[in-house]
């Protein structure tokens, strides 16, 4: 039993050292600068454009064939789209685009984060779906021991921050890590991209959902004058009341403003390490090509075929660990927002309530 | 504004903005820590609280990130 799973580890191992020693190559043979303008464009170019104008950003300005120019030019309704910020070619944009006529290619890049999202989705409900079909008691299968593991700790950090109701609220805080942490890992892997990185389509989308699961909660639990008087900041004596006038304004703007941030937040951390893992890509070409006019004849082909130096190889060991912070950061945020409206939650300013017995489990935070 | 203005105006911006996130990450850690060594029975607890605290504060290093993300387009 235990050499098997040796076995199977170092396979693992290999596969993924693999993985990421080839991702430095192949995404320097797909290198882009910008989504869009690249149909029947040379690759070779426009990484040459892509390195010009990150070596030389003061200068890039003057430059007629400028990246951003062209982009300009090419078509104004991929204008919120493109950004100057680098970001490396996936499987849509770099493999298929390219080769499929130009009106397709336009609506798979327009929609590219629902096709990776509605990817993971399709994968995680494949995957939990079967699963769910032959549990067994007596015979665990290893990928029902993963998930039971992966659900058991998720409930055990949910009771310990919402308390005995956390039960009613694990099936969506859980599927919410679940499905960031799968999206999040989608930049990590090669040709993959990750839809968390857009603001718009995806982090603001779960910031909402997470916005109104939680207000319906707090209707749910408080009733509505329950909830108007929480939200005033739960007055008691006359001074309170008085003081409500101020406070809830402050409440609603402190409601309103949590999905942005907690979409902000997520959207801020995986864009910038996908960002991240690109100007090192680009760094690492930057390099090999200089090496490479060292060392070769002027003009010579292999030029085109040069890989990279993989300098993102430890960055990806930061997205991972950075992924995963980030989609528990994100649940916790949710879970804490929920227990914040729970009637025997504990509160900052609250500590005059009768302290029930499950004020002592639910102060976990 | 100018181009060059902004491109230098940026990459300050944010790196205030880290130096002030730093700051408060590393007082946020420094208390975890010594509630864990004191504490060590209630580390699950300290580090959910400590991680909930150190997104709030890193959220602010964030919204630099995303005004020089936005910003970028106009140099």
């Amino acid at each position: 039993m235990r050499n098997i799973s040796v076995k199977r580890s170092a396979i693992a191992t290999l596969y993924i050292s693999v993985l990421l020693l080839a991702s430095g190559p192949l995404a320097t043979q797909a290198l882009a600068h910008g989504k869009d303008g690249h149909h029947g464009d040379d690759p070779q170019a426009q990484i040459e454009q892509a390195a010009a104008n990150h070596a030389e950003p003061n200068t890039s300005n003057d430059e007629p064939g400028h990246v951003d120019a062209g982009a300009a030019v090419h078509g104004e309704e991929h204008a919120e789209k493109h950004s100057s910020t680098p970001h490396l070619y996936n499987l849509i944009s770099g493999w298929i685009a390219p080769y499929v006529p130009a009106a397709v290619a336009d609506n798979l890049t327009a929609f590219i984060d629902p096709i990776y999202s509605l990817t993971v989705i399709g994968f995680l409900c494949f995957f939990f779906v079967t699963l769910s079909r032959k549990l067994s008691h007596r015979d665990p299968s290893r990928s029902q021991a993963a998930a039971e593991i992966l659900i058991g700790g998720l409930y055990n950090m949910f009771l310990a921050i919402i308390g005995p109701t956390a039960r009613r609220y694990t099936p969506f805080l859980g599927t919410l890590f679940i499905f960031i942490l799968f999206n999040n890992l989608m930049g990590i892997l090669p040709l993959g991209h990750a839809a968390t990185s857009n603001f718009s389509t995806t982090t603001f989308a779960l910031g909402v959902m997470t916005f109104f699961y939680v207000q319906g909660i707090a209707l749910k639990e408080n009733g509505i004058l329950g909830y108007l008087h929480h939200m005033a900041g739960s007055p008691k004596t006359g001074m309170d009341w008085g003081f409500s006038i101020l406070l809830f304004p402050l409440h609603l703007i402190g409601e309103l403003i949590k999905p942005v941030s907690l979409a902000l937040r997520l959207f801020g951390n995986i864009f910038g390490e996908d960002t991240l893992v690109a100007t090192m890509v680009i760094l690492g070409y930057l390099i090999s090509k200089g090496l490479g006019g060292i060392f070769l004849p002027e003009g010579s082909a292999v030029f085109g075929f040069l890989p990279g130096v993989p300098l993102q190889l430890p960055f990806y060991f930061l997205g991972l660990l950075s992924s995963t912070i980030q989609a528990l950061v994100f649940t916790l945020l949710a879970t804490v927002y929920i227990a914040l409206w729970l009637p025997h939650g504990d509160h900052d300013h609250d500590h005059d309530h009768d302290h029930g017995q499950d004020q002592q489990e639910a102060h976990g935070h | 504004m100018d181009g060059n203005t902004l491109g230098l105006a940026l990459p300050i911006g944010l790196g205030l903005a880290a130096i002030g996130s730093g700051i408060g990450l590393g007082k946020a850690v420094e208390g975890g820590m010594n509630a864990m060594g004191r504490q060590p029975e209630a580390i699950g607890q300290i580090q959910t609280a400590m991680i909930i605290g150190c997104a709030f504060i890193e959220a602010l290093t964030i919204y630099s990130l995303v005004a020089t993300l936005i910003l970028m387009g106009n140099l």
